[in-house]
């Protein structure tokens, strides 16, 4: 009896030490930061990349003709300075002489040119080659009616200049040139290895980071640049790893394995008052979509009714992520960002526009509401309910439905209220406004607006920073307090716990992480 | 007997093929395409982006085609991460998988051998609850869901972490 206790004992030990032998060494080391990408990148080609973790590691290998500034205002990267001509439609832009690519090859303006024809060569079909439509003839070079990609308007007047022809003005261009899309590429490197191209082993690159090593689903390793234009990091190492359970993440930087991490929304509560918690309001904003198209949604009077009856100020308590109520489309951090616009929360009010609008709501059928399946839509959606039967006495039935099913409905048949969230491609209002333009594919609401439109095309265009703000004043009071085809809701926030040793991590709202100038104790 | 091997291949082969088209049509039933984004794609550029995929061409070229290529051992490109195919991402993820199921089978025998003997040699006295056993058998998905309700996770998110547990599959399947 006693021997098989023993056996029992040393079966268990077996097994225990087994398991301990796969616990990852926990010493931080000074230099290193180690950080979660959440999943595997789809790709680092920054010209046919599309989405965040993309995004995090490419920001540290490249950069483009600008980059984001402190306050998110475009800045001089790979253009030292650029000019624009009176009319707005040609940008000149001058490189930064002695750039080298990590093969010591110099950056030329040749190396944009070709990028940008390949971003929009129907062959690459790039989902992101929309960035450049401004730009002239790459609209109709990248849908096949123009074939001849030198009637693109961008050229290289020698080595070190660039000219851009817009097809329109647009102030914000520069804006759209710090976005990854846009960044320079070599044809000779693309050229000669194909699709794996993006390997450690042949990616040539010019930002504070070269590429070490690319372990597929498991972690990567960012080395400091040394010829760095802007001067080498001070960080001799970044490990990215690709731990996808937002959970396990929290844990991983608890036992002091990961130095940065997202903190899942259900999660923040926990962390709110630990010394390493960070929070930013993001340039993202919530909203619900009324279509337009059925009834009682085609009355104007309806959905400014559903809009009032909304008291914004639960969302944030409930959902506790650090969101900010907003009635506003545009969200602070933005420019010509305007807090006194939008529908404040007057149920009184509301029900006396339902009534004007001939709605009974004891009569009406129950207004049905279709969310994608989500805990944090789900609490949305039923404060939503409850608000709604509370306020104006409608009853509400509310749909949830799996992601693409969601999707395509929304493409097809859009219900006639849906939650849709938008994140900023580049920090210019004209992200979040071209949204419900009458012919923005993103519009589902059935709505357009001549005026609107009008009004947002000439903002994109408007040099006077007052004059712009008064463009775009008068198209959110259109949307969301005239017209009101949407009920914007609150603006998400970005939740980060960062070690302390870590020092000058600054977040920003666009969520682009920065690390050039991060130091590791 | 060779008449008995062929048979044997013979249906293999079919129920291979029936697999095949039933994923085939089974993909292309359901609601939502690969390239539905919350940003809408415009769609000229849904245009290319299916072209770039064949997904344009009529319905019996693309089953043709898809055919084609299993026939080849090749299992297609990704649409998620450009530029790998399907073929490459398993040879990546394969051995990482089974070390993993291999590591968590290991564990569940230890365990539960080791709880058995207890359990064995304890024969009437203090009861010795076997549910470890059971909840351990067979599926390291089970043991890795058991461990998140534990204090176990930890150290199982450690060991799962050193070689990429964060990998989609394992989440995916685990039962939660």
């Amino acid at each position: 009896m006693k021997g098989g206790g023993r056996i029992a004992g040393g079966t268990l030990g077996v097994a225990l030490g087994a398991l301990l032998a796969c616990l990852p060494p926990t010493t931080p080391v000074a230099g290193t930061l180690r950080i979660n990408l959440g999943t595997e990148p789809p790709t680092l080609d920054w010209t046919r990349a599309t989405d965040s973790v993309s995004i995090t590691v490419i920001e540290q290998l490249m950069r483009g003709l600008t980059r984001l500034g402190p306050n998110l205002q475009p800045v001089p990267a790979l253009a030292e300075r650029w000019e624009v001509s009176d009319d707005g439609r040609t940008y000149t832009f001058h490189l930064r002489d002695g750039v080298r690519w990590s093969d010591g090859a110099p950056l030329e303006a040749e190396h944009f040119v070709y990028a940008w024809r390949r971003l929009l060569d129907p062959a690459t079909a790039a989902e992101y080659a929309y960035f450049l439509f401004p730009v002239k003839g790459a609209h109709d070079y990248n849908s096949g009616r123009l074939r001849d990609p030198e009637g693109i308007g961008v050229r290289a007047l020698d080595a070190l200049t660039l000219e851009v022809e817009l097809e329109r003005p647009l102030v914000y261009f520069p804006s759209i040139t710090t976005f990854m899309v846009t960044f320079p590429a070599r044809r000779d490197v693309i050229e000669t290895h194909g699709e794996a191209w993006t390997e450690p082993e042949n990616l040539v690159t010019l930002g504070p980071f070269r590429l070490a090593s690319w372990e597929h689903e498991y972690k990567i390793v960012l080395r400091p640049y040394d010829a760095y234009f802007e001067g080498r990091p001070a960080l001799e190492r970044i490990v990215a790893y690709m731990v996808n359970e937002g959970s396990t993440a929290l844990i991983l930087f608890e036992q002091g394995i990961l130095d940065l991490v997202r903190v899942p929304p259900l999660e923040i509560r926990r962390f709110v008052d630990r010394p390493g918690y960070r929070r930013i309001a993001a340039l993202r904003g919530y909203y619900y979509g009324f279509n337009t198209k059925l009834p009682p949604f085609d009355d104007a009077r309806v959905r400014r009714a559903f809009s009032m009856a909304v008291d914004r100020s639960e969302l944030p308590k409930i959902l506790r992520g650090g969101e900010i109520a907003a009635s506003y489309w545009i969200p602070p951090g933005m420019p010509h960002f305007n807090p006194r616009i939008g529908l404040s929360f007057d149920p009184e009010g509301a029900r006396r526009l339902l009534a004007e609008a001939g709605v009974d709501p004891e009569t009406l059928p129950p207004v049905r509401v279709v969310y994608n399946t989500d805990q944090t839509h789900r609490l949305v959606a039923q404060n939503m309910q409850e608000q709604w039967q509370r306020n104006l006495g409608v009853r509400v039935e509310l749909q949830s439905r799996e992601w693409k099913v969601f999707l395509r409905e929304l493409a097809t048949q859009p219900p006639p209220v849906y939650r849709l969230g938008w994140g900023a491609d580049y920090p210019d209002p004209d992200n979040f406004m071209n949204l419900f333009t009458s012919y923005s594919a993103n519009n589902h609401t059935g709505w357009g607006n001549p005026r609107y439109d009008r009004l947002v095309e000439q903002a994109a265009t408007e040099r006077d920073a007052t004059v712009r703000q008064r463009l775009y004043d008068e198209a959110q009071r259109i949307l969301v307090e005239g017209d009101a085809p949407i009920a914007p809701l609150f603006v998400s926030a970005i939740n980060l716990l960062v070690d302390d040793r870590v020092r000058n991590f600054e977040p920003n709202s666009m969520d682009l992480w920065f690390f050039e100038g991060v130091e590791v104790d | 007997m060779t008449r008995y091997v062929f048979g044997r291949l013979l249906q293999g082969a079919l129920v291979l093929w029936v697999v095949a088209t039933v994923t085939f049509g089974q993909l292309r039933l359901l609601p939502g395409g690969p390239f539905d984004r919350e940003k809408v794609l415009p769609p000229e550029i849904l245009r290319n982006v299916e072209a770039r995929y064949h997904l344009d061409a009529p319905l019996l070229e693309q089953y043709a085609r898809y055919l084609a290529r299993l026939a080849q051992g090749d299992l297609g490109p990704s649409y998620k991460y450009v530029g790998r195919d399907v073929s490459d991402i398993l040879r990546d993820a394969l051995p990482v998988s089974i070390q993993l199921g291999g590591l968590a089978l290991a564990l569940a025998i230890g365990l539960g051998v080791a709880v058995g003997l207890l359990a064995g040699t304890h024969r009437g006295r203090r009861p010795i609850r076997r549910r470890p056993c059971s909840r351990f058998s067979g599926c390291p998905f089970r043991a890795s869901s058991w461990a998140h309700s534990s204090s176990w996770h930890s150290v199982w998110g450690s060991a799962g972490f050193r070689r990429g547990c964060g990998r989609d599959r394992c989440t995916r399947c685990s039962p939660r």
